[in-house]
């Protein structure tokens, strides 16, 4: 784990308590996927660089064809059919990488505490604390952290804490020429959002909006989008995966089982404390089970099988006392053997 | 001059009983790093210690799964009986059996429990959910172990996380009843009941009786799985002394 590509005590240096994030405008996103590049080299991610080592992807420009421990960041294409809007046909493009939620659920579910809230709007994952059991990507609603079986970690996004420390915006922002990428406080980037969003519907796209300003709690990428969510591809109402939630309710449910149940045996074990358990022998001669005293053991089954009716109390001293004779003579083979 | 003798059941085979302490060691070990690599318990670990956690869980339960694949390869006549005891029909005794066992865990002077077989119907009930928890995590666990790349969905991945955390909470009550029950810390079971699996395997004839009479009535008549034991002497006492009979 020594050369894992990750600064803690650089991170540590990362002004805490205060609410940054990342604008991405789509409206101005050219496609160039430079981010993409700069992500790769600023993070130290090997690339495929045989041919054999490409992933198969056909018909699109999107690549990779789904994002991996060894890529964070992808730049995903649509082409839409839009006769009602400004251009009845367009390329979009949203960014897909972690979206730094303010309620993140790859943090509820990390058994570690490696994927943690940096303090400063940012969500990361610390390699050195993580044991790549992979829970993360179960919490989140993109599963967005990926596995990276090299290192037996998962890792994503983490906004590039090392060049925040040294004042430095994330590489993808730095890289973006069109500046579609930007970042700031939380609150400048929502102001410069919703003024784009403004402009863009007083264009024509009525459905512009802004993906990230209420959603998790508030996300830390906010995107401007030139149509609706669903149009990319985006959840419009991302929640915590409810088998997520399902999973985790079992370990109060668990302990609460397990209370109740405590409570329930400890009571069986106080009401039956002082039970005398009866002394049972068999005769084979009957072929019935006899307490000490030369009472029959399971009377009810008895009567069943002798079809004694409810009364019948004549029929049943018989057989019973038959029973007990050949108890008592039972008993009494044995003591003539001791005597013997 | 002869002294009495006590008639006791061979109850489990030293094989079965190796066997369920081999499944209790890896259970254990599973619970234990399973609870903090499952909840927020492992927060408070070093980094290390939740690796080699993670580790020993999947060793354990590959051992687990292991355990039982040679249990049903080498005796695939127990598995079927085994399962053929689980799933057969249920006769007026053990119906009564059943409706009746928790209201006697409550107060057993009041009940009289009918006859039963060499598995309880309430044995069947907690040996089929035992089973089928187990079946479910080994098969949630490998999922686990392996997804959710290399071929396993995400979605997949997510379900079977769902349900290994559901069968925890399953084995968590199971166990609480295994434990009380199976230990005989139930004061009517005795701590005699422990000794059925983890001592010399042999039950007396009145423990015999009363929880499994019909198939202790069926073993007394044959006599080919009693041990007739000298007053003073354990069962595995009298199997050594008639050993060294034999061997003089
Ligand atoms: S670098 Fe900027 S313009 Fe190029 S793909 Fe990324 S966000 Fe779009
Ligand atoms: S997008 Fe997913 S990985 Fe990123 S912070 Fe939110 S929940 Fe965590
Ligand atoms: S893979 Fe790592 S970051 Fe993800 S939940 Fe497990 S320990 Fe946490």
């Amino acid at each position: 784990m020594g050369n894992l590509y990750h600064a803690p005590d650089v991170v540590n240096d990362v002004a805490v308590n205060q609410d940054f994030a990342m604008l991405y405008d789509s409206s101005y996103c050219m496609g160039c996927k430079a981010c993409q590049v700069a992500c790769k080299q600023t993070n130290m991610l090997p690339a495929p660089m045989k041919d054999e080592e490409y992933e198969f992807n056909l018909g699109g420009y999107t690549y990779p064809p789904e994002n991996s421990g060894d890529n964070y960041l992808r730049m995903v294409f649509t082409e839409v059919d839009n006769p009602n809007g400004p251009k009845p046909f367009d390329w979009i493009i949203r960014r897909e990488s972690c979206n730094h939620c303010t309620r993140a659920g790859c943090v509820e579910a990390c058994p570690t505490g490696a994927c943690h809230y940096v303090g400063n709007g940012s969500v990361d994952i610390d390699p050195h604390l993580c044991i790549g059991c992979k829970f993360c990507s179960t919490g989140c609603p993109w599963s967005v952290p990926k596995y990276r079986e090299r290192d037996n970690i998962n890792a994503k996004c983490w906004f590039c804490q090392d060049r925040l420390s040294q004042d430095e915006e994330p590489a993808c922002v730095k890289t973006c020429f069109p500046d579609a990428l930007d970042w700031g406080y939380r609150s400048t980037m929502l102001t410069k959002a919703q003024k784009r969003v403004e402009q863009l519907k007083s264009e024509g796209y009525e459905d512009a909006c802004i993906y990230g300003e209420h959603e998790m709690e508030g996300l830390h990428l906010l995107q401007v989008l030139k149509y609706k969510p669903e149009v990319y591809g985006l959840n419009p109402n991302p929640s915590i995966p409810l088998m997520k939630t399902i999973g985790e309710a079992m370990t109060p449910v668990a302990l609460a089982g397990v209370l109740g149940t405590l409570a329930f045996v400890s009571m069986s074990y106080k009401n039956n404390k002082n039970y005398k358990k009866p002394k049972l022998h068999y005769d084979p001669k009957t072929d019935e089970t006899y307490t000490q005293d030369g009472e029959i053991w399971f009377k009810d089954e008895f009567k069943r099988k002798h079809s004694i009716e409810p009364g019948d109390e004549h029929k049943e001293q018989k057989l019973v006392e038959k029973g007990s004779d050949q108890t008592v003579v039972k008993t009494q083979d044995k003591s003539d053997e001791e005597v013997k | 001059m002869p002294r009495q003798t006590v008639n006791w059941i061979e109850r489990h085979s030293s094989q079965t009983r190796f066997w369920h302490f081999a499944n209790m060691v890896f259970v254990f070990i599973l619970a234990i790093t399973g609870l903090f690599l499952f909840t927020p318990l492992g927060h408070y670990l070093p980094t290390e210690v939740m690796l080699w956690g993670k580790i020993i869980h999947r060793a354990a339960g590959a051992f687990f799964i292991a355990n039982w694949l040679l249990w049903i390869i080498r005796k695939p006549s127990d598995f079927a009986h085994t399962l053929k005891n689980i799933f057969k029909p249920w006769d007026e005794n053990d119906k009564n059996f059943m409706k009746y066992f928790f209201p006697y865990m409550l107060n057993a002077d009041k009940y009289h429990m009918p006859r039963q077989t060499f598995v309880k119907s309430g044995q069947r009930v907690s040996d089929f959910s035992m089973y089928f928890v187990l079946f479910m995590f080994a098969v949630t666990g490998v999922v686990l172990w392996i997804g959710p790349t290399r071929g396993i969905p995400q979605w997949l991945f997510d379900f079977f996380k769902m349900g290994h955390d559901i069968c925890f909470m399953g084995w968590c009550i199971l166990m609480v009843f295994h434990i009380y029950l199976g230990a005989g810390i139930f004061p009517v079971y005795g701590k005699q009941a422990s000794a059925w699996m983890f001592g010399s395997g042999y039950v007396s004839e009145t423990d015999g009786l009363y929880h499994w009479g019909q198939w202790a009535e069926e073993e007394l008549a044959s006599g080919e799985n009693v041990l007739e034991v000298e007053e003073g002497l354990t069962p595995s006492q009298q199997l050594k002394k008639n050993e060294m009979k034999k061997v003089s």
